[in-house]
């Protein structure tokens, strides 16, 4: 094998609806069984609906927002949501659902809402940055 | 080989796309100056002027391309290819930009290390 | 550079835009609906196979197999092989 990178990869679709975040899930898996560290897993657009705890999948339907977390959890990297485009999308963690008024929450860890500070850095400084 | 290119495709309005893409850019451009900005295909419309899109309930992020300059961006581009297709001339758009042939804005994106088609 | 298309080239433009970006030792893998440009000898098929030699077609097993498909250009990968693909090409460039 090469050596191994550090990649980024950047979710921009919903974890219901569009193939995206499925696709950016099966190549992160990928990813870390190869042997290569995924520096971060940023939603973006529509990809900060990923992050909603609320998401309810059928009993017998994969559970892409639990499999995000398990990953995450596991290999110790992050899940940014893009705070901004979160927000206009009523996305929101208790932080932001106190200070806004809202009456409820529907994101935790390991899904944390960021800046887009953090896709800047990772396109100035991972190895890869691969788009879904 | 270094930079990050940011190609915009998408008409303004019709979808968060282009108005995104723009914040991307923006919190780039606080880390580096080493990227460049490519509008191709229906991303040339977020550059005409007189738009007026609250009526919609949409903001005009167009307003914000003003402020590239500001920002040390400098490397924007539209591909004169689309515009001709799309029946626009460079006076109609808001900024300065370097019109370029579809075969130079290609030469171009690939002096970039990551590319982003957003 | 590794050009990755997502969408169905009957659907969107991004096929045609992307074989007008294609250069000489450039690979195409195709995705999600993407994978239907190469699963049966349709027009935009043919426009694969009339592509530089150098230019090499791949083509997403699981969501080939998803779709009841196969493909008929180029070559299957995997996930493991989009991830190598991914550390080959130093450039990427995802369309629609």
């Amino acid at each position: 094998m090469s050596s191994p990178l550090n990649i980024a990869i950047i979710v921009t679709g919903p974890s219901y609806g569009r193939q995206d975040a499925l696709s950016a899930y099966h190549y992160a898996q990928a990813a870390l069984v190869a042997g290569h560290t995924i520096q971060r897993v940023f939603f973006y657009n529509d990809g900060v609906l990923n992050a909603s705890f609320l998401s309810a999948p059928a009993a017998d339907e994969f559970d892409l927002h639990a499999a995000w977390r398990a990953l995450a959890i596991k290999h110790q990297f992050g899940l940014d949501i893009c705070a901004s485009a979160a927000l206009r999308r009523g996305i929101v963690d208790a932080g932001e659902a106190e200070r806004l008024s809202l009456p409820h929450f529907n994101l935790e860890y390991p899904f944390q809402l960021t800046g887009l500070g953090q896709l800047a850095e990772s396109l100035v400084t991972a190895d890869r940055v691969v788009q879904f | 080989m270094h930079g990050i290119a940011f190609i915009t495709r998408q008409a303004p309005h019709g979808s968060a796309a282009a108005r995104e893409t723009q914040d991307a850019i923006l919190a780039t451009s606080a880390l580096t100056e080493d990227l460049s900005v490519f509008f191709i295909g229906d991303g040339v419309f977020q550059l005409l002027k007189n738009q007026a899109p609250k009526q919609i309930g949409s903001r005009n992020f167009a307003a914000t391309f003003k402020l590239f300059d500001l920002y040390d961006i400098e490397n924007i581009y539209v591909c004169q290819d689309s515009l001709l297709e799309r029946g626009i001339d460079g006076t109609q758009l808001l900024i300065d930009v370097t019109c370029l042939s579809q075969v130079e804005m290609n030469a171009k994106i690939r002096m970039h290390a990551k590319i982003l088609n957003l | 550079m590794l050009h990755v298309i997502k969408s169905s080239p009957f659907t969107t433009r991004h096929f045609d835009e992307c074989l007008t970006y294609i250069q000489a030792d450039d690979a195409i893998l195709f995705i999600q609906d993407g994978v239907i440009a190469t699963a049966t000898m349709h027009k935009y098929a043919m426009c694969l196979l009339a592509l530089d030699n150098s230019i090499k077609i791949y083509t997403l097993s699981e969501d080939l197999s998803a779709r009841g498909l196969a493909c008929q250009i180029g070559s299957n990968v995997d996930y493991t092989g989009f991830v190598g693909l991914t550390c080959e090409h130093r450039q990427l460039q995802t369309w629609g």
